[in-house]
C-alpha cells in the first residue's frame, strides 16, 4: 500500500496492520514514532548516541508486543512515551551511579561550561535550555518536557508518568520555576536584553 | 514600561520552550534505518513459522482406523486384499490351468487325494471279530 494511503490513519490502526504484516505499515510507524521517541528521548539524556539507543530500544519492544496490542485501551504514543521515559530514567540512574562510583573527576558536559558570549545565538540558546533541563531532577524535567516541548495535555502526561494530574500540575511549575531561575542567572549569556 | 524580572524570566522560558518545540533533534538516516530493520526483522520472525492454527482438541480415532489398527496396520491390510483378491482370480479361472498345475506337481487326473482318510476299516475290523 502506498505510504500516502497510511497517513490518515491512526497509530493504534497502524500498528494493527503492522501486527498482520503490512511492511508499508512498518516504515509508516518508523517515520512517525521514531523521532518523536529520539527527541523525548534527547531532552531527557542530554546525549545522542544514549538517546539513539533508548529510542530504538523502545521501539524494538513495541514491535515485539504489536502482536497482542489491545485496540482501544491505550494509546500508542503514551505507551511509547512512557517506555522511552523509564529507559532514560533507568539510564540516568546509572550515570548517576557510575559518577558516584568514580573516583576521579571526569569533566562535566561541555553545556556546562559558559559559552562564548558573542558567538551565541538560537543552537547555543538551545544548549543552554538543555543544560537547565539536564540539571533539574528526572521527574520535573520529564514532565516539563512533555508538557512544554513535545505539547501533550496534563492527563496525558498523568498516564505516562502514572501519577495524578495534581502531581504533573505540581512537578511542572517547580520544574519551571527551577528552569527559569537557571536561565535568568544566564540572560546576557544567552543575548537577552534588559530593555527587551 | 518593564516586566517584572520573574515574569520575564519566565516569559524567556517560554519563548526557549517554544522554540525547541520547534527543532526537535532531527533522526539521522542510520537511526532511521537501524530502527525499521528491527521493525522488519520482527515482523519477519512473526511470520517465518506460519500463521499459529487455532488449537483443536484431538479427535478420538473411528471404528475403520481402529480395526486397520487391530489389523497390524495399512501394510497387513493390503496384504488382506492381495490374498482375497489371489482367491477370486483362482475361482473364475478355466480348470485346465490348474489340472496342469496339479500334473506338474505329480497328481494325475482323476485320482483324488484323500487328506482326511475316515474310519471306515476300523469300524468294519471291529465288527468282524
Amino acid at each position: 500500500m502506498p505510504r500516502d494511503t497510511l497517513a490518515p490513519l491512526s497509530d493504534e490502526a497502524l500498528l494493527a496492520r503492522y501486527a498482520a504484516g503490512d511492511p508499508a505499515a512498518a516504515r509508516a510507524l518508523t517515520l512517525r514514532l521514531a523521532p518523536r521517541a529520539l527527541a523525548h528521548a534527547f531532552r531527557m539524556l542530554s546525549d545522542r548516541a544514549e538517546a539513539e539507543d533508548v529510542a530504538q530500544e523502545a521501539l524494538l519492544r513495541l514491535w515485539r508486543i504489536a502482536p497482542d496490542w489491545r485496540q482501544g485501551e491505550a494509546q500508542v504514543s503514551t505507551w511509547l512515551y512512557r517506555v522511552v521515559g523509564n529507559l532514560a530514567t533507568d539510564r540516568l540512574r546509572a550515570r548517576k551511579r557510575r559518577r558516584t562510583e568514580a573516583l576521579d573527576d571526569a569533566p562535566e558536559p561541555q553545556s556546562a561550561a559558559p559559552p562564548v558570549l558573542a558567538d551565541l545565538i538560537e543552537a547555543d540558546r538551545m544548549a543552554a535550555l538543555q543544560a537547565a533541563l539536564a540539571a533539574l531532577p528526572d521527574r520535573q524535567r520529564q514532565a516539563v518536557v512533555l508538557r512544554h516541548i513535545e505539547g501533550l495535555a496534563n492527563p496525558a502526561i498523568a498516564s505516562i508518568m502514572e501519577v495524578g494530574v495534581e502531581a504533573v500540575e505540581s512537578l511542572i511549575a517547580r520544574g519551571k520555576r527551577a528552569l527559569a531561575a537557571s536561565l535568568a542567572g544566564r540572560r546576557e549569556e544567552l543575548g537577552y536584553d534588559d530593555a527587551e | 514600561m518593564t516586566m517584572p524580572s520573574d515574569k520575564r524570566a519566565e516569559a524567556e522560558l517560554d519563548l526557549l520552550l517554544d522554540a525547541a518545540r520547534r527543532a526537535p533533534p532531527a533522526p539521522d538516516d542510520a537511526f532511521l534505518a537501524r530502527v525499521l530493520a528491527d521493525a522488519l526483522q520482527v515482523q519477519a520472525d512473526a511470520r517465518a513459522p506460519g500463521p499459529q492454527p487455532v488449537p483443536r482438541r484431538a479427535r478420538r480415532a473411528g471404528f475403520w482406523a481402529r480395526l486397520v489398527a487391530t489389523l497390524g496396520g495399512a501394510f497387513a491390510l493390503a496384504g488382506f486384499g492381495s490374498a482375497a483378491m489371489a482367491g477370486l482370480v483362482i475361482g473364475y479361472v478355466q480348470p485346465e490351468q490348474m489340472i496342469d498345475l496339479a500334473g506338474a506337481i505329480g497328481l494325475v487326473s482323476g485320482e483324488s487325494l484323500d487328506l482326511l482318510p475316515g474310519f471306515d476299516a476300523l469300524l468294519t475290523e471291529d465288527l468282524s471279530q
